[in-house]
């Protein structure tokens, strides 16, 4: 048996933007390209199967990206999915929103008392 | 913010998407599924697992597909869209289980919906789809205002039409046209069809040019311009075999090569589907100075920018000079100007929407009944209803679900209404006046589908949002406990139901109000003794073998006919007239009474008849004589005048009188009164009598109407008379076209043309509607007696009489129809003034209508009391205890 890899949860609302920041980064994928790369990436993020697919139904629905069948790597057909110019949009708005709560989270932390 | 709506619009369109491809979708989603598990499997296998451990681990990560599947669903329909769809299904399950209540719901609604549907689709086409013209609302009709002579809407003069077009700014165009007839000749039979002369510019001011050739251009008609003529589509396929090589030839029209100058598209139908052909005006100098000879119809197309109201102040203002222009010819002369959609609608409009607010009655009732079925029904279901609450389903699931229900019904009832609509169209097709017989044809189509549909959601919100929001209210546990029979009281239901009763019952009343007095109209109009006798007499109209006739060849044209016709068996006398009775409404001329001042006189109708021509009709002469064979050109002038003229101008013995008539044509003779006959409706069955002179051609060199009409009266059925009357015809001149044979008694039927299906058709809604109601009464009495029967039981054992419990139970069934009745006679007072251009011999607060229409009503509400309150008296008092 492998060893079994580290699991540490995605903080909930985050899932669309590590899926728009990978589309941006790496053009058309599918879902498990999007999955096994952020797992790699990090390192510790594990995307849930049942998170994953559900998530990339409504940013269609959103309008973020778009889907398209094709042949994966080693031919087999698959669903890929690449951002439209709506997806584009909303990375810019979800980074910034992120690094700002981020900032709030980590002034927070490094309070000491002054 | 206009972003984000578009946004919005993008993602529903998107949603919207998603359920039109929903078997493809769920492909879509299990393939990628599978992908994903071939992937994982893969890595699970270059990590040294066996094929099945890769599978098993693949699975086992991955957690339920289907799960994962319907995650993925209601992302895109939405959790509450997804819930929705699910109770309809139940909803559905439900119905199929009881069929009598969804039956029941479901053809009421579709009785209501269907009504609706056809009523609405015909009065959209008559009253609102645009007219087949450019800028249609631009178009009017110009009329003469001579209400004092019988015609509201009457025709202009050739001097008058000048006039008002030399001096108005309003119209960018304004066009004249009067009917005429003619005769085709050449190839094939000779054929009598109907048709316009126009001035030059009429197709420019409807906006449509011809499909072949070219329309009128100025000039076309002056005086002596070449005969020309531009055909209807129909005439060119039906008789021409829709040749385009025709536009630019001559055809043969009254014996007079004519040029083809174009053929109109089919759409083009103006002023009726009749119309065959438009021919140039051919009027000279004199013609068009002449003021008194009205026979002119006039249209126009407004300038742009100025309203139907603005060029009728501006024709008022215009009235005085045109007034001074000829004091006596237009003594009182006024135009009106007419939006060309009011003037094709006509009393349709009326109809439509009376018809229109009865049907939306019916609807009303039909969703009150279905809201009363829901209601009874779901006190059944009791149980179920406070077991879901108690398990946590929220209120607004509940509704939701009572929602779906009467949804269901609705949209049952909504598929067989629009069947209903599609057939009933036929039926309603009435309504559509002659002049738009084109224009606003209905055919069940997308559109009318659509219609039925969004009714069908109008009587589900009606018949269904009331008892789910009161049903859903109630505490259900308590109610329970306090056992299934008790649970009509205590939260309400009682009074809802009292509502919806006393409504179903004023609507009731309202519409047998309505249909009393459209019966009575009917009834009123049947009664009328039109002046003759219609049984039995055939009529035709003819024309003489040559356009021109001579007044000599005339006459012997009229006598030889009459002598055939006479000589077929079966006939027991025949006439020739200027007009068949009702198929003329016109032909009024001034007239002038010896010895008096002109003013007095208002006009006449001047009717030529040969003799016998009363005897044919039996229009009985109150006194003198009628014309015989003796009153020739060389006898004393003589005429018979009808009892509306000798009453209002001739004084003391009428026959001592003598007229003259002021007209093309008559040269001012003096003819004494010899008779004078009851008065014949010429103008209509329902129109008030005209004065009338009648005059024998033998004695006048003015114009005998064309074309001639024949009556002739039979022994037996005229009907069986057509061929030998055709044959005879034919026989004597054989290029004479013999048109329109038709019986006198279906002219005098088709009088009460649209009164009758009115009358039926208003009469069958309020049936219906007393019938729903009367349901509607029968079931919350049914209910409220159930549930009182312990109550019944224990008076009953105490030794109540039968009859003080027979009333205790009817008591709020009457009381409640009563209180709906009032209701509706009180709304109805109001409404009937509505009706008053429908409505002929009864006034609109008719005391037969106002008093039967209720006491039939009240009838039926309390029959509807005492059928479910008679059970009760034959309740066994110690079972009914026992039932508590």
């Amino acid at each position: 048996m492998p060893q079994k890899p580290a699991r540490d949860e995605i903080p909930p609302g985050t899932l669309y933007l590590l899926i728009l920041r990978t589309l941006a980064l790496r053009g058309k994928m599918h879902g498990w390209g999007i999955a096994e790369h952020i797992h790699e990436v990090s390192d510790v993020l594990h995307v849930e199967e049942g998170s994953l697919y559900p998530a990339l139904q409504r940013m269609l629905i959103k309008g973020w990206v778009s889907a398209e069948w094709g042949l994966s790597d080693n031919n087999r057909r698959a669903r890929f999915y690449s951002l439209t110019p709506d997806g584009r949009r909303q990375l810019q708005e979800e980074l910034s929103q992120f690094e700002r709560v981020n900032r709030g989270i980590l002034r927070v932390l490094e309070w000491s008392g002054a | 913010m206009g972003s984000k709506a578009a946004r919005w619009v993008r993602e529903l369109c998107r949603r919207a998407a998603f359920i039109a491809r929903r078997k493809q979708w769920h492909e879509d989603a299990d393939s990628e599924i599978r992908f994903h598990l071939a992937m994982r499997e893969d890595q699970n296998r270059a990590a040294g697992m066996t094929e099945d451990d890769a599978r098993f681990a693949a699975r086992k990560a991955f957690g339920n597909p289907l799960r994962l599947r319907d995650d993925a669903r209601e992302a895109w329909l939405g959790p509450a869209l997804e819930a929705f769809l699910m109770d309809l299904w139940l909803a559905a399950r439900g119905m199929r289980r009881r069929p009598g209540y969804a039956l029941l719901g479901g053809v009421t609604l579709a009785l209501a919906i269907g009504a609706c549907t056809a009523v609405f689709s015909l009065a959209y086409a008559v009253l609102l789809r645009p007219l087949p013209f450019p800028q249609p609302e631009r178009l009017v009709r110009v009329y003469e205002d001579a209400a004092a002579r019988g015609f509201p809407r009457g025709d202009t003069s050739p001097g008058n039409f000048r006039h008002l077009q030399q001096e108005t700014r309003s119209f960018s165009a304004l066009t004249m046209w009067h009917r005429t007839g003619a005769t085709l000749t050449g190839e094939g039979e000779p054929e009598r069809v109907d048709g316009l002369r126009t001035a030059a510019n009429f197709f420019e001011v409807f906006g449509v040019a011809p499909q072949y050739g070219r329309a009128f251009q100025p000039g076309d008609d002056r005086p002596g311009a070449p005969p020309a003529v531009i055909l209807s589509y129909r005439l060119w396929t039906r008789r021409y075999g829709g040749d385009p090589a025709l536009v630019g030839r001559s055809i043969s029209i009254n014996d007079r090569p004519h040029l083809v100058l174009g053929v109109m598209p089919a759409a083009f139908s103006y002023p009726t589907s009749e119309t065959q052909f438009w021919m140039p005006a051919d009027l000279d100098a004199r013609d068009w100075a002449k003021r008194g000879l009205r026979y002119f119809l006039v249209a126009g197309r407004l300038r742009e920018g100025v309203s139907p109201e603005a060029a009728q102040s501006e024709l008022d203002a215009l009235a005085p000079l045109v007034r001074e222009a000829d004091p006596v010819a237009n003594r009182d002369f006024r135009a009106v100007v007419v939006p060309l959609r009011d003037d094709l609608a006509g009393r349709a409009k009326d109809r439509l929407i009376l018809l229109t607010g009865a049907v939306l009655l019916v609807l009303l009732i039909a969703c009150a009944n279905v809201a009363h079925l829901i209601l009874s029904r779901s006190v059944r279901r009791a149980s179920e209803l406070a077991l879901r609450l108690s398990l946590g389903a929220s209120r607004g699931r509940l509704m939701r679900q009572l929602l779906a229900e009467s949804l269901t019904i609705s949209l049952v009832g909504g598929a067989a209404g629009f069947a209903l609509a599609a057939w009933g169209l036929r039926v309603f097709a009435f309504l559509i006046p002659a002049s738009m017989a084109d224009t606003a044809a209905v055919r069940p189509d997308g559109a009318m589908a659509i219609l039925a549909l969004a009714l069908a959601l109008v009587a589900a919100l009606l018949s269904g949002v009331v008892p789910a929001w009161r049903l859903s209210g109630v505490n259900w546990n308590e109610s329970l406990r306090q056992g299934s029979s008790r649970l009509i009281g205590g939260f309400g239901q009682e009074r809802l139901r009292g509502v919806l009763v006393v409504s179903e019952v004023a609507f009731a009343v309202m519409l047998v109000i309505g249909a009393t007095l459209l019966v009575r109209t009917l009834l009123e109009s049947l009664a009328v003794h039109p002046g003759f006798d219609s049984r039995n007499v055939l009529t035709a109209t003819t024309l003489p073998p040559a356009p021109h006739l001579e007044f000599e060849r005339r006459n012997e044209f009229l006598d030889e006919a009459l002598r055939r016709v006479r000589a077929l068996p079966g006939v027991t006398g025949a006439a020739y007239m200027s007009a068949i009775p009702f198929t003329w409404k016109g032909g009024k001329l001034d007239f002038e009474v010896q010895g008096k001042p002109r003013e007095n006189a208002q006009g006449a109708l001047i009717r030529q008849v040969t003799p016998g021509y009363f005897g044919v009709l039996r229009t009985k002469l109150i006194e003198g004589r009628e014309f015989t064979g003796d009153d020739r050109m060389s006898s004393e002038p003589v005429a018979v005048v009808n009892r509306a003229l000798a009453r209002r101008y001739l004084d003391g013995n009428p026959t001592a009188n003598h007229v003259r008539i002021h007209g093309p044509g008559f040269d001012g003779t003096w003819y004494r009164v010899v008779g004078v006959s009851e008065d014949v409706l010429e103008m209509g069955l329902l129109a008030a009598p005209q004065p009338m002179i009648y005059l024998s051609p033998r004695q006048t060199r003015a114009d005998f109407n064309l074309p001639f009409g024949l009556a002739a009266r039979t022994t037996g059925d005229p009907d069986t008379l057509v061929p030998s009357l055709r044959a005879t015809l034919r026989e004597a001149w054989p290029a004479m076209p013999v048109s329109r044979v038709r019986t006198l008694e279906s002219l005098r039927e088709a009088e009460l043309a649209e009164r009758r299906p009115m009358a039926i058709l208003s009469g069958a809604l309020a049936a219906v509607a007393l019938l729903l109601a009367s349901v509607g009464v029968y079931g919350l009495l049914s209910f409220t007696v159930a549930q009182r029967i312990p109550e019944f039981g224990i008076r009953a054992a105490l030794g109540a009489s039968a009859f003080s419990i027979l009333s205790s139970a009817t008591r709020r069934g009457v009381g409640l129809a009563l209180a709906g009745t009032a209701t509706g006679v009180a709304a109805s007072l109001a409404l009937v003034q509505l009706m008053r251009g429908l409505l002929y011999g009864v006034k609109p607060v008719d005391p037969m209508a106002f008093a039967a229409a209720p006491v039939l009503v009240l009838l039926l509400a309390m029959t509807a009391c005492i059928v479910p309150a008679w059970s009760v008296m034959r309740v066994d008092p110690s079972r009914a205890l026992r039932s508590e």
